[in-house]
């Protein structure tokens, strides 16, 4: 199943939150979607889930647009995880995953699903759970379980907005391997470089609705990258034991910029409105943002 | 509907996570918590023992009165008139089952079961649990529309008054709600709290204006619901808009259940999230407005019924609507029984029993959501 994002754009209230991006995510892998806040990394994902229709461009599966699938076709092709998601609804784990099969099932809610819930929840490690009540869950579990009903749309593109998040260390190590042996075309929002580094096949970089680097995270997540993108200073290393490239930020290389023109310190003249000589090609996301998040997990 | 606008949706005191994998859950004391486990009865036999139990409730409550019937002599009555070749009932007897209780029963049942049924498809597409024609207003709205035609004297008209009613002051909630924020539970109840006490004052004013009899009464029985009125005509309204409706609304059991974690995931799931909103939010004023033009604005059956039957079905629509129309009828019916019968002869609107049961649930489900995503 071929996924391409062919020069997709679209205006939410009034401005490109999205602008022009062009990207192949490679089949059966694991993409990682980085940017800072308000990127518009959830934008493309729904544009690509078909929950939005672009202004401009096409998402293309197999090379028909996605937007024109009748919307149960497009629901059996592409399952979407938000990024935080509950229901008052008093569900048990099986009740929700078994929404998943809602795109397979006939008006009177017949669907004979071959078991499919079964191995969903198999799948994302969750059939332990199955009869929980999902208020119970832990936020690790939820994320599961939330993957299995995805899983149970027999999806071929599997679309995650933030997964890691809230999760700890643990949870977001074996959440993202799960996500990458699963074999299927993934695309997962990350705000963790270091994540995205260790787990993604390829990653794609978003600033102010453009995609501004796309491909394998050691080619991509350089230093000036980052600087361009995030507005910190990091060292890029190798990992001791896998090889691929760990980002160590730093905090007190930058000049003392933003942080400090709120306070007395005396900023330098060239500090606050242009932080890096390259702020042309993200004009929307330095101005108004303080980039604090010298740790690689910008707090919401 | 914005994932940033509830961002506090996980527990405040977030427990430590923990790998959820297979290993390590089974080794977890809360991986086989007797609480949090639950299977589901099979949806047949609940459906049967309601309807077995609506049945008795309907010769029960029709025996229930001053005249001193007994069930057999109702059921005679009503096999008598159904062609069935029964003993012959006393004709008082008779005509008391036939022309004054039985309609007023089988319109209670009807109206009850449309009610509860519009509150749980409303609680379901909004979610919000407080969602009830009743308290976002339409129900009023519906009492509006109907008074409105009752002065130019067209009664035919009366329920599609109502559902013009009723269609306006949903739009009005939910245009109110969301001027200047997000739409959130408790926003949605005050602005149909607003609109609810502007349409209850639009009626009353219409008929202090134009009645001549008893204005009281009929205001009481437009604000707070009456079935003293019943007749057959009713029953044929409220029976044939509860038929109806309530079986469209069954077929879009799945629909609902999409809903559950919200619009981008039901339209992740291949649903038309507006669509399917606005044609159900219609479909909800129509089953309202044909309620209150027999029975006036009846309040929180369409609060409690869904709730108390939920623990009983599970979630799933296909199994909640049908169980929460049927408890809705046997509910209304019981109400309006207590409510013709316990000062006897004088009579209460039935919307009083129903408040006097309702608005504990209410405040039950404020205190459950306490700490919760409310704003």
């Amino acid at each position: 199943m071929e996924l391409s994002i062919a020069g997709v754009g679209t205006r939410l209230g009034g401005r490109w939150a999205v602008d022009g991006v062009d990207a192949t995510p490679p089949s059966g892998h694991l993409t990682g979607l980085l940017g800072p806040n308000g990127a518009g990394k959830t934008t493309l994902l729904r544009l690509v889930a078909g929950l939005l229709v672009p202004d401009a461009g096409a998402v293309l599966v197999d090379d028909s647009p996605v937007h024109s699938l009748g919307r149960r076709a497009r629901a059996r092709q592409i399952a979407l995880v938000e990024q935080e998601s509950s229901s008052t609804v008093p569900l048990s784990v099986r009740e929700v995953v078994t929404l998943g099969r809602i795109p397979y099932r006939t008006l009177w809610g017949l669907d004979d699903d071959g078991g499919a819930v079964d191995r969903a929840l198999e799948a994302a490690q969750a059939l332990e759970l199955a009869d929980r009540s999902w208020a119970t869950l832990s936020g690790g579990e939820r994320q599961r379980v939330h993957i299995a009903r995805a899983l149970a749309q027999e999806p071929s593109i599997l679309l995650l907005d933030e997964p890691t998040n809230h999760l700890d260390v643990s949870a977001q190590l074996s959440l993202l391997a799960f996500v990458r042996d699963l074999a299927i075309t993934s695309v997962a929002a990350l705000h963790d470089l270091n994540l995205a580094a260790a787990f993604c096949e390829h990653v794609l970089v978003l600033s102010g609705g453009h995609l501004v680097a796309a491909g394998h995270p050691a080619d991509v997540l350089t230093p000036a990258l980052i600087r361009d993108v995030y507005r910190v200073e990091a060292d890029v290393l190798t990992h001791p034991r896998s090889g691929r490239p760990v980002i160590a930020f730093h905090e007190e290389a930058r000049p003392a910029t933003t942080l400090a023109s709120d306070t007395a310190a005396p900023a330098p003249a060239s500090g606050t409105a242009t932080p890096t000589p390259t702020s042309d090609r993200t004009p929307r996301s330095t101005a108004t943002r303080a980039p604090i998040a010298a740790s690689n997990q910008e707090g919401r | 509907m914005s994932t940033a606008s509830r961002p506090s949706i996980q527990p405040a005191s977030p427990p430590v996570e923990r790998d959820a994998r297979v290993g390590r859950v089974g080794r977890d004391v809360r991986a086989t918590p007797p609480a949090g486990t639950r299977r589901r009865t099979r949806l047949a036999p609940l459906v049967a023992i309601g309807v077995v139990a609506l049945v008795v409730t309907v010769l029960v409550a029709v025996a229930i009165g001053p005249a001193g019937l007994g069930v057999d002599e109702v059921a005679r009555s009503i096999g008598g008139h159904l062609g069935l070749d029964v003993a012959p009932v006393p004709r008082l007897h008779d005509a008391i089952v036939w022309d004054l209780r039985l309609p007023r029963v089988l319109t209670a049942a009807a109206v009850g079961a449309g009610l509860a049924l519009s509150g749980a498809v409303m609680q379901s597409l909004t979610r919000n649990p407080l969602a009830d024609p009743y308290l976002l207003g339409l129900s009023s709205g519906a009492s509006l529309g109907a008074v409105a035609v009752l002065i130019v004297g067209v009664s035919l008209l009366l329920p599609v008054a109502a559902f013009a009613g009723a269609l306006v002051a949903l739009v009005a909630t939910f245009a109110l709600a969301r001027t200047g924020g997000a739409l959130t539970p408790s926003r949605t109840v005050l602005a149909g709290l607003a609109v609810s006490q502007l349409c209850a004052a639009g009626t009353s004013l219409v008929i202090f204006w134009t009645a001549t009899g008893d204005s009281y009464r009929e205001i009481l029985s437009w604000l707070l619901g009456s079935l003293a009125g019943s007749t057959w005509e009713s029953v044929a309204i409220a029976g044939v808009a509860v038929t109806i409706v309530g079986g469209v609304l069954l077929g879009q059991a799945v629909r609902l259940d999409a809903f559950a974690f919200g619009d981008t995931a039901a339209g992740a799931l291949g649903i038309d999230v507006d669509r399917t909103r606005w044609t159900l939010m219609t479909l909800v004023a129509l089953l309202t407005g044909a309620m209150v033009a027999v029975s006036g604005a009846i309040g929180f059956v369409g609060l409690v019924l869904p709730h108390a039957v939920v623990s009983l079905t599970g979630p799933a629509h296909r199994r909640l609507l049908p169980l929460t129309a049927l408890a809705g009828a046997i509910f209304l019916v019981w109400a309006d029984t207590l409510a013709r019968t316990v000062f006897d002869p004088r009579e209460l609107p039935v919307g009083i029993v129903t408040a006097l049961i309702g608005v504990p649930v209410f405040a039950v489900l404020l205190r459950r959501r306490q700490g919760a995503a409310w704003s």
